[in-house]
């Protein structure tokens, strides 16, 4: 089929977890003939979905990797990316969203807007990517798409409007209703493929008319002669063709968010959800992608997705198959020829661009080129994720991605020989793969430790390295990320002298430092007179960020100072920066603990949903574990309680929350914010930091 | 010492000249028109019980959470600005000494939100006050509102109700048996540009409202 990039759709699923995202995607396979056959998520009957590639995804029935897969759809080629949901993966759904034009927002109809969907709607708004919602699960007991429309409204701010009414609901769901075309839709045949299109249920036609105008009336915000047509020939008499066109507007301007509706497990609804997907969602060509050119002190470049330009792609996935490593790459300019070579302006690397093939989420095609808007995936090409590969001599960045810090951490030990040679592969494929999952070796204890976005995060990889690599390794406690920080203002004046014979050193650094909520370091030069002179400015500098990376109180890193110096003194011979260096950081400490040093660690927004014969359990976990109730709502016999609780009382919570609410408990976790930790927890982590390091072990 | 300026300094001081404030076990109710600044008193009056220590929760029938967060930053917020105080460590305690309720009027009653106060309790959240925003008096029986003002006797606590209903006089606006569980009514109108809160039951007089920020003043 011949490239032509007006019909190509870029699109990612975000949702939250639990929504049905990989079930949507494998019906979204199915109908455009790439599978044959549907299974379930959970691989009840042993096969598992397509998209969930790897074993321990088909295991647990989440998804930890996107997969991206090629489909078309009538006459268009949509490339999909399966994004996973839960917070812990959310790099996964950073990077995705990074790479695509359009997005399919899935929602629960009985949950509706849940912790996730807003933090998806966070990143989806941050990198402008236009979207249509789908209220997923119609058939379960409790569905109500108009409410969770209402909560898009209400709690995304989103301009959400039906585009489709369920025909019956729960056990009762039957089909939809069009509200453009105003035809009724139903699902036949074994797997809902045979679409049949009717009148609309006599029943129905009232709401259907109501919410119709309600629709064109949002539409024709966005097109004047819309507007002026259904004055003219009223709501029935508008050409399906021109709501449509007004619709695209608003969807592409990110003002306007279609709502259509079904179940992707019992086969109703999709195939005009893909429907959606053509008519609303932006080809390559309508999307604004800039890059940062290094050659000219990072300034913005438009890209063009034409393919007689230098190209310039993101890869921004790697995975690690039987064949080596495979890096998804996004095409923005030019084209991705076999044979051609390619310039790494990250690590400055050329490579010849070998095999290059298009997935079909396990499986590949092998492919000669990768025209502008595309996906491919390469192979064997030695980058990071978020490099930018470059050709005709551009020195372009497509602009870095966002990436959390992590917030916990694990000592991981090899359990022999076998495993200690396995497990280094393992770390440094994975932190290839994840920015947000760290190594490190502690340098006093020599153990490896593991960092990442909570517990689950770093699970799932303990268990991938057991799984993809045989390497079993003994896990220690999670440890949480603390950090230390000052209450107030604090004054220095301290003097480094080491002048008894030979060589000398000799500096004097005074200053204060204060609290800054806004940065997590700033430093003020205030010298007047040349008291330290220019040269050993940088050296005052580096003596605080030194003394920065380890606090007196627990030995955690020190954020949110801001430090001043206004005074000092160096001696003509025995100043060096040296000396300003150990200079600063006695002036460091001694203003620190002048400043009321305080520990602080990761607090998690936590979301807790269950039968509200549970609320009150779920109240006391909150409270038990030195969390705050923000709020608890109840909506259709069911609590859901939001929290903040400190990360290092989450430990182990799923078990404890399933055994608390005869397992109808769900929870989801995201970092939130550093606090301050109460006066006893500090008093018994400064006791336990005390006995560490008088055993060595610090 | 902040946070005795902001005591001291807080709304609810002008109404306490009324001699219309809750004993603890005792409940009140505010009564307006939609959209005069209902929500606003009962923020005022909750944020008083947080400034002193006593732990709030605060049930909204017609709000989202975020909204009522929301109301909450900017009553303190305008409070704070009038004598240039700083919240930086209030607002922390706020939070963590409120807790803020969602129900929907047509599935929830007074009966079931005492449920959750009592789970809450049992949670090992402390309760001293309770506000209860966007209720429908009207669709409220008597039954409900005595179970709750039970409650809060029992529970020595304070509640103060909101109610959207036009009428200036104590007739206009529930039965004897709703009233009857308020030891205060106050009505809320506006008096050509003033909007003030008359006392309908239990003290006398009338507190101003600032137009602008909707905070009690001197009448």
């Amino acid at each position: 089929m011949a490239w032509d990039i007006s019909k190509v759709r870029n699109i990612g699923i975000s949702a939250h977890i639990d929504s049905g995202k990989t079930t949507t995607s494998e019906r979204i396979l199915f109908y455009c003939n790439k599978i044959h056959a549907i299974h379930e998520v959970r691989g009840k009957d042993g096969v598992g979905a397509v998209m969930d590639n790897m074993e321990l995804e088909r295991e647990r029935g989440i998804t930890i990797q996107s997969a991206a897969t090629q489909v078309q759809w009538k006459d268009y080629t949509i490339n999909l990316i399966d994004t996973p949901g839960h917070v812990d993966f959310t790099v996964e759904v950073e990077r995705s969203l990074r790479v695509l034009d359009g997005a399919i927002m899935i929602l629960c109809a009985v949950a509706g807007v849940q912790s996730q969907s807003i933090t998806v709607d966070r990143q989806l708004k941050r990198y402008h990517v236009p979207r249509v919602a789908f209220v997923n699960k119609c058939d379960r007991q409790g569905a109500n798409p108009v409410r969770v429309r209402m909560q898009l409204r209400e709690k995304l701010g989103l301009n959400a409007y039906m585009m489709e009414l369920p025909i019956g609901l729960e056990d009762k769901l039957e089909g939809v209703v069009d509200l453009v075309a105003m035809k009724a839709i139903y699902f036949d045949g074994p797997n809902g493929e045979d679409l049949r299109i009717a009148e609309i249920p006599a029943n129905m036609t009232a709401d259907a008319e109501k919410y119709r105008e309600e629709l064109l009336d949002a539409a024709s915000m966005f097109d004047d002669s819309l507007m002026e047509e259904i004055m003219e020939k009223g709501y029935d008499g508008v050409a399906e063709d021109k709501i449509i066109a007004a619709i695209r507007k608003g969807t592409l301007a990110e003002q306007f968010v279609g709502v259509f509706c079904g179940s992707a497990h019992v086969n109703k609804g999709i195939q005009p959800l893909l429907d959606a997907v053509v008519r609303y969602l932006p080809a390559p060509n309508e999307v604004r992608n800039v890059a940062l050119d290094l050659d000219n002190n990072e300034a913005e470049v438009e890209l063009e997705s034409v393919d007689n330009k230098p190209c310039v792609a993101l890869g921004f996935k790697l995975d690690d198959g039987q064949y080596g490593q495979l890096t998804y790459t996004r095409v923005y300019q030019g084209k991705i020829k076999k044979g051609e070579e390619l310039y790494n302006t990250r690590n400055k690397k050329r490579f010849k661009v070998g095999r290059l093939v298009r997935m079909n989420s396990a499986q590949m095609e092998d492919i000669n080129e990768g025209c502008a808007g595309d996906i491919v995936a390469l192979f064997g090409v030695d980058c990071a994720s978020g490099d930018t590969f470059v050709s005709g001599g551009v020195n372009y960045s497509m602009a870095s991605m966002y990436v959390p810090e992590p917030v916990i951490s694990l000592s991981i030990t090899p359990k022999d020989k076998q495993a200690s040679m396995q497990m280094s592969k393992a770390l440094n494929r994975f932190t290839k793969e994840d920015p947000t999952f760290r190594v490190y070796t502690d340098p006093e204890s020599n153990e490896t430790i593991i960092k990442g976005m909570g517990e689950l995060h770093l699970e799932v990889y303990v268990e991938r390295m057991k799984r993809e690599y045989n390497c079993e390794v003994i896990t220690g406690k999670p440890q949480v990320a603390y950090r230390e920080s000052i209450t107030t203002t604090g004054d220095f004046n301290y003097t480094h002298k080491k002048q008894t014979g030979g060589s000398g050193q000799y500096g004097r650094v005074a200053g204060f430092m204060e609290p800054d909520s806004e940065k997590d370091y700033e430093f003020v030069d205030a010298i007047k007179g040349g008291a330290i002179p220019n040269e050993y400015i940088p050296s005052c500098d580096k003596g605080f960020q030194k003394a920065m990376k380890e606090g007196s109180l627990i030995g955690a890193p020190i954020v949110g100072v801001k430090i001043t110096i206004n005074d000092g003194q160096y001696h003509p011979v025995d100043s060096n920066d040296n000396a300003f260096q150990i200079a600063a950081i006695g002036a460091f400490r001694e203003g620190y603990m002048k400043a009321k040093p305080v520990i602080l660690e990761p607090i998690m927004k936590v979301q807790m949903t269950a039968p509200t014969e549970f609320q009150g359990n779920l109240f006391g976990l909150i409270n038990q574990r030195r969390g705050v109730i923000v709020d608890s709502t109840d909506e259709n016999n069911t609590s859901t309680v939001n929290a903040e609780v400190p990360l290092s009382e989450m430990f182990g919570f799923s078990t404890i929350l399933r055994s608390s609410t005869q397992g109808k408990g769900e929870f989801t976790m995201e970092f939130l914010k550093y606090g301050k930790v109460p006066n006893n927890v500090s008093e018994e982590l400064q006791a336990k930091y005390k006995e560490e390091k008088a055993a060595g072990k610090k | 010492m902040n946070k005795k300026d902001l005591i001291a300094h807080s709304p609810v001081r002008y109404f306490d000249v009324t001699n219309a404030g809750l004993k603890d076990g005792e409940m009140g109710l505010i009564t307006a028109k939609k959209g005069l600044g209902k929500t606003s008193i009962l923020v005022q009056f909750g944020i008083d019980s947080l400034l002193n220590d006593k732990a709030l929760v605060h049930v909204s029938f017609d709000q989202q959470s975020s909204n009522v967060i929301a109301w909450y930053s900017s009553v303190l917020a305008e409070i704070a600005k009038k004598k240039s105080l700083n919240l930086d460590d209030v607002n922390e305690e706020i939070v963590r000494n409120r807790t803020i309720l969602n129900f929907n009027q047509e599935t929830f009653t007074l009966p079931k939100v005492v449920n959750t106060l009592k789970a809450l309790k049992d949670g090992g959240t402390s309760i001293a006050s309770v506000v209860v925003d966007g209720l429908d008096m009207n669709k409220t029986s008597a039954d409900d509102i005595k179970c709750f003002g039970d409650f809060i006797k029992k529970e020595k606590m304070t509640a103060w109700f909101s109610f959207t209903n036009e009428a200036a006089d104590l007739k206009g606006t529930l039965a004897a048996d709703k009233l009857d569980n308020f030891a205060t009514v106050a009505h809320l109108a506006a008096e050509g540009k003033v909007l003030s809160l008359a006392i309908l039951k239990n003290g006398e007089g009338k507190v101003s409202l600032d137009a602008k920020t909707l905070l009690m003043t001197k009448s």
